[in-house]
C-alpha cells in the first residue's frame, strides 16, 4: 500500500508536521483489543505526527472507538505495542496517559453531569502540577473558543443541548494540556449547522496550539474536513490509508463501509 | 424469484424512550423462507425493534403481526411459544448448565406443540447440537468453551424451539474471519431447512453475503430496503453511513 | 451415556437409599433423648435448607425472611388446635396451604423485585408478620404466647413421633426438590436464575414460574413450622419469625450446594452440628466462631460440599476436570 510514503507526505494545510528526527508522536503496531472473549481489533498499524490531524474512519462495530480507548489507557491491549513519544504506553492506566499528554474526549461527551461547565472544565485540569497560571491561560483560551460557554459557566452540565455538551466536553479535554487529543464521534446525534461549527473550532485548535489530534468519525465528509490524513477501518481491521483528498476520491470507500 | 408469503409484517412500528423515538413509523415485511438484513449506522433503532418483536420491549405504537396474529401485547415467552427465537449480541448461555441442558431448555419450551417432556429433551438437544456441530461438547459447562462456540451455543438453542422466525443479533461480533465464514455456512444451512431469519450485522460483507432482501434503518426510521446491490448503492443509504456530500451524485 | 451404567447407576442409588433409610430409622432406639432431639432439629434444618433450596439454589431468589412461612404455619397449627379443637394432621396440611397461599399472594408483588431488594423485602415481610401475629392477642395469644395442646403419650413416644414426623418432612421436602430437579420447572427456574430474560425469550414464563417456586418452597416451610409447633408446645412470635434461623437455613443451602438436591441437607447437618459442638465449648463467642466458619467455607468452597465432592469424586475416576478445553475450544 505504499504506507510509509503515506505517512510522510506533507498534509494539505501546506504546514510541514515538526517531525524531531521523522519519529511520529504515535505509533500503534499489530494493536490487537479485545472485550473479554469478543476480538474487536485484529492488528492495527497506525502513525500520528505531531501536529497532524488524523481520522479513523469506518462503519459502526469497525472498532473505531476502541482503538482510541486502548491510545487513552482505557482499554488493555491483547497484543500490539502503542508508542508515545517513544515510550511504550500499551496497558498502562488511563492516569498515565494522560500524565504523558494523550487526553480522550469519549463518545457520547460524557461530562460530569451535576457539576457545572466551569467545574467540568476545570476537572480537565486535575492531573496538571504547572501551576494556577498556567490553567488560567488555558481556561481562558478555552472560553475563547467557545464563547457560548461563558455565559453557561454556572450551568449544570447535565441540562445543556448537545452541541454544547460536546463543546464543554472538547474545553475539558483541551484543560489537560494535550500533546495528543483524541476526539470520538464528535458529530453523533448533533445537527450538521453545529457540526459545521465544531469542525471549525477543530481547525483551529488545531492552528494556535502544538498538538495533534486523532479523530474517529462515521461521517466520513465531516473527519476528511478536519484532517489531513486517514485510515478506514473494517471490521477491526485496516483496509485502506491515505491523505485527504485520497480517501475523498476513492470510490472503494463505499465497499469498506457497506460491503459491497 | 415468485413473491413468497409475509410471515411477519410491522406496521407503523414505533417505540419510545422517555421522549425520543428509537423506532419511528417503521412498515416493514419478512417473507417466508428468506434472510432479511437489518442496518443501519449507530442508534439505528435495530436492537430497538428486534426487542419489539420478541416481546422484551412493548410497541409505543403500530402492530406487528406475525403469521396474521398480533404480538402486540404478547409476554416474551408467549412470543416463542408462537415460533420467534432470537439470539443476544452478548452471548448469555445458560451458567450452570451444560451445552446440552442449554439446548434442551429450547426443546423443552418450544413452539406450541412441539415442546417435549425434559428427559426427551435431551435427546432432542443431541440432535440440534449434531446440525451445529457442537456434539463433542455437549457436556462441558458454557465458560469452558471458546466465544466461537459459543455462539454456536447461542443459535443452537435457539433452534432447539423449533421456530418459523429466527432473530439473529449480532451474531458475528468478535469472531476472526474463519469463524465468520464458517458461521455464514451454518446460517445458510439452518435457512435452506426453511427457517426465516432476520440478522443484525456490522460485519457488512456477512450480511450483505446471505441476505435476500436488506432492510436499512436511520433515527429509527427505514430509509431504504431492497436486494443488498440496490441499497448498496442507494444515495440515501451512502449519505446515513458515509456522511452528507458523499452520497450525493452518486450511484442510484 | 449408554444404558447399562445408567441402570448399574441407578441400582447402586436405590441401595444407598435403602440402607440410609434403615439406618435413619434407628436413633430413636438406640440414643439418648438428647442426642434424638438434636437428631431431631438437625432432619428439621434439613427440612426447611431444602424447602429455601428451591427459591435460592433453583430460582435465584434471595429469600433471607422465608421463615416467615415457618411461623404461619406454626401459628396455623397452634391457632387450630387451640381455638378450634383440631386435629393435629388436619391443622398441619392447612399449616401448609395456608403458608404456600400467603407467598402466592404476595409473589406476584414481591417477585418483581431481584437480588438483594428481593431480600430485603422478605426480611420486612417476616417483620411484619411476626408484629400482625402478635398483635391479633386475642386469636394468638400475642406477645404472651400461646401453649399449644401436648403430645398425648409418654416421653419416649413423643420422641419418637417427633423424630419420625421430622424425618418424614424432610424426606418430603427432598423428594420434592428431586422432582423438580428433573422436569420443566426446575431447568425454567435454573435458567431464570441465570438469566431472565434469556429465559423468557426461550418460552419460560417466569413469572409463573417463580411464583410456583416460592409457592412450594412457602408450603413445605409451613409444614415444617407447623410440626415445629407442636413439638416445641408453646410458642411467641420471635421464636418461630426468628430471622437468625432463617438467614441459617440460607446459609446453609448455599454451604451444602445450592441447586442440588442433597446439597442443603449436608449443609445443614453440617452447620447443625457445629453449631452444637461449638455451643458447648464457645458459649460467648458462639456467634462469632460460626460466622468465621461461615467466612472461610464462602471464600475457599463457594460452591458448597456437594460440588467440592462433585470434584474429588471426579478426580478420583479420572474424568476430565473442568477448565480443560479440547482442541478446537
Amino acid at each position: 500500500m505504499g504506507e510509509a510514503a503515506l505517512h510522510k507526505q506533507a498534509p494539505a494545510t501546506g504546514e510541514a508536521p515538526r517531525q524531531p528526527g521523522g519519529r511520529p508522536l504515535l505509533k500503534v503496531e499489530r494493536l490487537e483489543v479485545a472485550y473479554g472473549e469478543v476480538q474487536v481489533l485484529w492488528g492495527i498499524d497506525m502513525e500520528v505526527y505531531d501536529r497532524q490531524v488524523v481520522a479513523l474512519v469506518g462503519s459502526n462495530g469497525a472498532g473505531k472507538s476502541t482503538t482510541l480507548k486502548a491510545i487513552a489507557g482505557a482499554l488493555r491491549p491483547r497484543a500490539g505495542r502503542i508508542i508515545f513519544d517513544g515510550e511504550d504506553v500499551g496497558g498502562k492506566p488511563a492516569a498515565e496517559a494522560v500524565r504523558r499528554g494523550i487526553v480522550l474526549v469519549p463518545e457520547g461527551r460524557q461530562l460530569f453531569a451535576g457539576m457545572t461547565v466551569h467545574e467540568n472544565l476545570m476537572m480537565g485540569a486535575y492531573a496538571r502540577r504547572d501551576g494556577m497560571r498556567a490553567i488560567r491561560e488555558d481556561l481562558d483560551w478555552v472560553y475563547s473558543l467557545f464563547p457560548e460557554l461563558v455565559k453557561k459557566r454556572g450551568q449544570l452540565a447535565g441540562t445543556m443541548s448537545g452541541g454544547e455538551q460536546q463543546m464543554c466536553a472538547i474545553g475539558r479535554g483541551l484543560m489537560g494540556r494535550p500533546r495528543l487529543l483524541l476526539l470520538d464521534e464528535l458529530s453523533l446525534g448533533l445537527a450538521p449547522v453545529i457540526v459545521d461549527r465544531l469542525v471549525e473550532i477543530v481547525t483551529r485548535i488545531h492552528r494556535e496550539r502544538n498538538l495533534a489530534i486523532l479523530l474517529v468519525e462515521q461521517d466520513l465528509n465531516v473527519a476528511l474536513a478536519m484532517a489531513q490524513r486517514g485510515y478506514v477501518l473494517e471490521t477491526g481491521r485496516l483496509v485502506k490509508a491515505g491523505t485527504a483528498e485520497e480517501l475523498l476520491a476513492d470510490e472503494s470507500i463505499r465497499t469498506a463501509y457497506l460491503g459491497i | 424469484m415468485a413473491e413468497r408469503p409475509p410471515l411477519l409484517v410491522g406496521r407503523g412500528v414505533t417505540r419510545y424512550f422517555g421522549g425520543v423515538a428509537a423506532v419511528q413509523d417503521v412498515d416493514f415485511e419478512v417473507r417466508a423462507g428468506e434472510v432479511l438484513g437489518l442496518i443501519g449506522p449507530n442508534g439505528a433503532g435495530k436492537t430497538t425493534l428486534m426487542n419489539l418483536i420478541s416481546g422484551l420491549l412493548p410497541l409505543s405504537r403500530g402492530d406487528l403481526v406475525f403469521e396474521g396474529r398480533s404480538l402486540k401485547g404478547l409476554a416474551p415467552w408467549d412470543i416463542a411459544r408462537l415460533g420467534i427465537a432470537r439470539t443476544f449480541q452478548i452471548v448469555k448461555p445458560f451458567a450452570g448448565m451444560t451445552v446440552r441442558e442449554n439446548v434442551a431448555m429450547g426443546a423443552m419450551f418450544a413452539r406450541e406443540g412441539h415442546g417435549v417432556p425434559a428427559r426427551q429433551a435431551l435427546e432432542v438437544a443431541d440432535e440440534v447440537l449434531e446440525m451445529v456441530g457442537l456434539a463433542d461438547r455437549r457436556h462441558s459447562y458454557t465458560d469452558e468453551l471458546t466465544i466461537a462456540l459459543r455462539k454456536r451455543l447461542e443459535l443452537a438453542r435457539a433452534l432447539a424451539l423449533n421456530p418459523r422466525l429466527l432473530l439473529l443479533d449480532e451474531v458475528m461480533a468478535g469472531l476472526n474471519l474463519r469463524e465468520v465464514g464458517q458461521l455464514m455456512e451454518l446460517v445458510k444451512s439452518i435457512n435452506a431447512r426453511g427457517v426465516t431469519i432476520i440478522v443484525i450485522e456490522h460485519v457488512m460483507k456477512a450480511i450483505m453475503g446471505i441476505s435476500d432482501r436488506l432492510v436499512v434503518l436511520h433515527y429509527g426510521r427505514k430509509i431504504a430496503e431492497g436486494p443488498p446491490q440496490a441499497v448498496a448503492q442507494d444515495e440515501k443509504v451512502i449519505t446515513a453511513y458515509l456522511g452528507r456530500r458523499f452520497g450525493q451524485g452518486k450511484g442510484a | 451415556m449408554s444404558p447399562a451404567p445408567a441402570r448399574r447407576g441407578g441400582v447402586i442409588t436405590a441401595i444407598a437409599l435403602v440402607v440410609l433409610g434403615v439406618l435413619a430409622a434407628l436413633p430413636p432406639f438406640y440414643l439418648s433423648g438428647y442426642w434424638v432431639r438434636v437428631l431431631t432439629g438437625l432432619l428439621m434444618y434439613g427440612a426447611l435448607a431444602s424447602a429455601i433450596n428451591i427459591m435460592v439454589g433453583f430460582a435465584g431468589y434471595p429469600a433471607l425472611g422465608n421463615i416467615v412461612f415457618f411461623g404461619v404455619g406454626a401459628y396455623t397449627v397452634a391457632v387450630l388446635m387451640v381455638k378450634y379443637n383440631t386435629d393435629f394432621f388436619v391443622a398441619l396440611v392447612a399449616a401448609g396451604v395456608l403458608a404456600a397461599l400467603y407467598a402466592m399472594v404476595l409473589g406476584a408483588a414481591v417477585l418483581r423485585l431481584r437480588g438483594a431488594y428481593f431480600g430485603i423485602a422478605t426480611i420486612g415481610i417476616n417483620h411484619a408478620t411476626s408484629e400482625i401475629v402478635t398483635n391479633l392477642d386475642s386469636l394468638t395469644g400475642g406477645g404472651r404466647g400461646t401453649i399449644v395442646p401436648f403430645y398425648p403419650g409418654g416421653i419416649e413416644e413423643e420422641r419418637m413421633f417427633f423424630y419420625f414426623l421430622m424425618l418424614g418432612l424432610m424426606v418430603l421436602a427432598v423428594a420434592t426438590v428431586w422432582l423438580i430437579s428433573r422436569n420443566r420447572l426446575g431447568y425454567g427456574l435454573r435458567a431464570l436464575k441465570a438469566d431472565q430474560e434469556g429465559a423468557s425469550v426461550m418460552g419460560v414464563n417466569t413469572t409463573r414460574y417463580k411464583v410456583i417456586a416460592w409457592t412450594i418452597s412457602a408450603g413445605l416451610t409451613g409444614l415444617v413450622g407447623g410440626a415445629y409447633a407442636y413439638w416445641l408446645a408453646f410458642l411467641e412470635p420471635p421464636y418461630v419469625f426468628d430471622i437468625t434461623m432463617s438467614v441459617k437455613t440460607y446459609i446453609m443451602a448455599i454451604l451444602g450446594g445450592a441447586g442440588t438436591v442433597a446439597g442443603p441437607v449436608v449443609g445443614a447437618f453440617a452447620l447443625e452440628l457445629l453449631s452444637e459442638l461449638i455451643w458447648g465449648r464457645f458459649l460467648e463467642a458462639h456467634m462469632l466462631v460460626l460466622g468465621i466458619v461461615v467466612v472461610l467455607v464462602v471464600l475457599f468452597i463457594p460452591q458448597g460440599f456437594m460440588n467440592l465432592a462433585g470434584r474429588l469424586v471426579g478426580l478420583l475416576r479420572g474424568r476430565r476436570r473442568p477448565g480443560e478445553v479440547g482442541a478446537d475450544g
